[in-house]
């Protein structure tokens, strides 16, 4: 599944750059942080172990958030040079519009680059967004 | 006050032209830079030295001795540079002096006490010496050559020499003002040959106040004015006290991409003034009693600039702003790191630069038509909002808009030069009646922000008795007279001047010389013609459902289109 998606990063000179990649985008969900505990059987022994029982570890909670893993298309030297700042930028926000963005966290490490020829190059990285994602908890 | 202000966080514009010249022993142990044929500088340059030493190579501030040498300092209060040897050197005149700077590496500045560590005054200038010694109550009573300074119970002196017997000793009792009891245990065999007696400031330091905010006569001014941001108190060595205020002014940033904020396109989540004041204190008695004592505050006239931005390491520019303040033929740079910036149809976009300048009016040109006038949004980081409808080149560039304005001539003031002096307030005058000093008038001067090659006329209406003439004048900071133009003043009426703003222009000067004239200023009119501001930049504007980069050959790839 391809999503354009529309890309502004604060650089190291105080202004906003923006940046459109509509190549590959994939969302996903990553897991932050799941909660479980183990089931009192003493209260209802023998039935809590016998062949009506339910469970004996069961999940309280879970924690996620949405991400999304984008593959650039082809960049010349100059973009390829700019786009890594993304990594180091403190705001780097989904442009949807004037008055609607959302703040991403680019995860540094998933920053890779592809040479793909002697001009050109993709990149790909991946970022979550700041907020949970819903769930039961 | 002791205190004296020897660096300020001063950025530089280097010009291309390059000097050669060579380092002297000037014969007082100063270095001094000759140049063969001239060197055209004068006092408040600065230069940039690349030599084989060290301690003559960076900026460093010009003091002209003559047309063909002068010394150098690291700043306008500075030492003279000491000579170490003999050599050639290169050296780049700054073309630019600003305080826009970075807010993520240090903003220093460099004070320095004359009187503490070291009492320069009465240890190198009048040095006191110890005529005797005797035993007053167990304790030392000295008699001194003459007076100290400030005889009062519960101060402080210090005995300066290389002996066992130097040190800071408090005054028990006052004698008389050459005679005192210090509390020092008496012993006969004391030798106090070669001491020397001066004040000692207890509890010495230097109290800095930084002040943040926006200057008087911004837009903006009323919602951010200039406050007290942040108090520091530094004590000295003997080379002074290097401080940063950085971290304070690092308060003021919001470090986010607020769309809606009040001010746009003025961006002042991104900018802040500073300038500081100092004093120093010091323990101080009444005779029973340890007081402190405070100076006065010295406010420093020279006003910075911060910026929520960092320059990379090893930038020929340090951490100061100044590609993007001046490059070359544009006073601003698009602060944008892409050679072509990629905008979407239908989608925001927005580029920003560094306005210097308050009370202009911006014409934003797409392609050479207008797109946008932002009405003078005052100086600070300047986003200019875009929100293309077709895709294709755009090529954006920022011109100030030609403007007519009367500029009240209430804050105008006389110079010191010799020559009569001018009444000042809203329509200053001045007469001349033979004999007179000089048959002139001294120079009465205000403050105008000038865009550096601007295009201005400058009119004064004037109503004249008598006849004589003029001098309309661009000044810089020093009051050095950059350019003018000599009217004629005979029957009054209105006096204009044309010019090109020049690098450093800061103030309009008039003066005029006579020996029968009286002359009234009654209006002050400033035409700037239209300027460009900014670099041209070219973005690419590209529809969001493919890619329709302009005049690129692309080649297919499964479903996408590749640039080539």
């Amino acid at each position: 599944m391809s999503e354009p998606i529309y890309i502004t990063f604060l650089n190291y000179l105080g202004g906003m750059e923006y940046f459109f990649f509509h190549k590959e985008n994939e969302y996903n969900l990553n897991m932050q942080e799941t909660g479980e505990t183990r089931t009192n059987l003493l209260p209802a022994w023998p039935n809590a172990w016998g062949e009506t029982a339910d469970t004996v570890d069961r999940t309280t909670y879970r924690k996620a958030k949405k991400g999304m893993r984008i593959k650039s298309q082809y960049l010349n030297a100059n973009q390829r040079e700019v786009l890594q700042y993304i990594k180091t930028s403190p705001v780097v926000q989904i442009v949807y519009s004037r008055t609607n963005r959302r703040t991403i966290m680019i995860d540094s490490d998933s920053y890779m680059v592809f040479n793909e020829s002697e001009n050109f190059a993709t990149i790909q990285f991946s970022f979550v967004f700041t907020d949970d994602v819903a769930t039961q908890k | 006050v002791g205190v004296t202000l020897i660096r300020r966080p001063i950025g530089h514009k280097l010009s291309e032209t390059q000097l050669e010249g060579t380092i002297y022993d000037n014969g007082a142990g100063d270095a001094v830079v000759y140049v063969a044929g001239g060197h055209s500088l004068s006092d408040g340059d600065y230069v940039y030295i690349e030599s084989d030493f060290d301690s003559y190579n960076g900026y460093k501030y010009v003091d002209a001795v003559s047309y063909d040498y002068f010394k150098i300092k690291n700043s306008e209060e500075g030492d003279p540079i000491l000579w170490v040897q003999d050599t050639e050197v290169t050296m780049y005149v700054s073309a630019l002096n600003h305080g826009w700077q970075g807010v993520h590496t240090p903003v220093v500045y460099e004070l320095k006490s004359d009187i503490f560590p070291v009492n320069e005054a009465e240890e190198e200038y009048n040095p006191n010496v110890i005529d005797s010694f005797e035993n007053y109550g167990g304790n030392v009573q000295l008699n001194l050559d003459h007076a100290i300074s400030d005889p009062t119970a519960l101060t402080w002196i210090e005995l300066v020499g290389d002996g066992e017997l130097a040190g800071n000793y408090q005054i028990m009792a006052v004698l008389q003002p050459w005679s005192v009891v210090i509390d020092m245990a008496y012993d006969a065999t004391y030798d106090f040959t070669g001491y020397v007696v001066v004040k000692h400031y207890k509890n010495y330091c230097i109290n800095v106040n930084i002040y943040a905010g926006y200057e008087s006569g911004h837009r903006w001014e009323a919602r951010q004015p200039f406050e007290l941001a942040g108090t520091l108190k530094l004590i000295p060595d003997a080379n002074g006290v290097k401080f940063s205020i950085h971290e304070i002014l690092r308060g003021y940033m919001k470090i986010r991409n607020n769309l809606t904020l009040d001010t746009l396109p003025n961006n002042t989540d991104f900018h802040i003034s500073f300038y500081i004041g100092y004093s120093e204190s010091y323990d101080d008695s009444d005779g029973g009693n340890i007081t402190t004592f405070t100076s006065s505050e010295t406010e420093d006239t020279f006003i910075g600039h911060a910026v929520n931005a960092m320059m990379p390491f090893k930038s020929e520019d340090g951490p100061f702003m100044s590609p993007y303040v001046s490059s070359g033929e544009f006073l601003a740079r698009w602060l944008t790191l892409f050679d072509r910036p990629v905008a979407v149809v239908g989608y925001f976009f927005d580029l920003s630069f560094i306005n210097q300048y308050s009370g202009i009016n911006l014409l934003v040109m797409v392609n050479g038509e207008l797109n946008q006038t932002i009405t003078n949004p005052g100086s600070g980081v300047i986003r200019v909002p875009f929100e293309f409808e077709a895709s294709g080149e755009n090529c954006v560039q920022v011109y100030a808009g030609a403007s007519e304005a009367s500029l009240s001539m209430s804050g105008f003031v006389n110079d010191d030069t010799v020559g009569e002096t001018w009444s000042t307030g809203a329509s200053p005058s001045v007469t001349l009646n033979f004999p007179v000093t000089d048959n002139n008038s001294k120079i009465l001067y205000g403050d105008y922000n000038f865009i550096v090659g601007g295009s201005y006329t400058i009119t004064v209406f004037t109503t004249v008795g008598g006849s004589g003439s003029g001098s309309i004048r661009v000044l810089d900071d020093d009051l050095n007279t950059l350019d003018f133009d000599i009217i004629v003043l005979v029957g009054g009426g209105d006096k204009s001047f044309s010019f090109t703003a020049p690098s450093g222009a800061s103030k309009i000067g008039f003066s005029v010389s006579g020996t029968s004239l009286s002359i009234t200023l009654s209006d002050l009119r400033i035409t700037l013609e239209s300027t460009e501001i900014t670099e041209r930049i070219c973005i690419d504007v590209i529809e969001e459902c493919g890619e329709t980069f302009n005049n690129e050959l692309r080649i297919t790839d499964g479903e996408d289109l590749r640039r080539v």
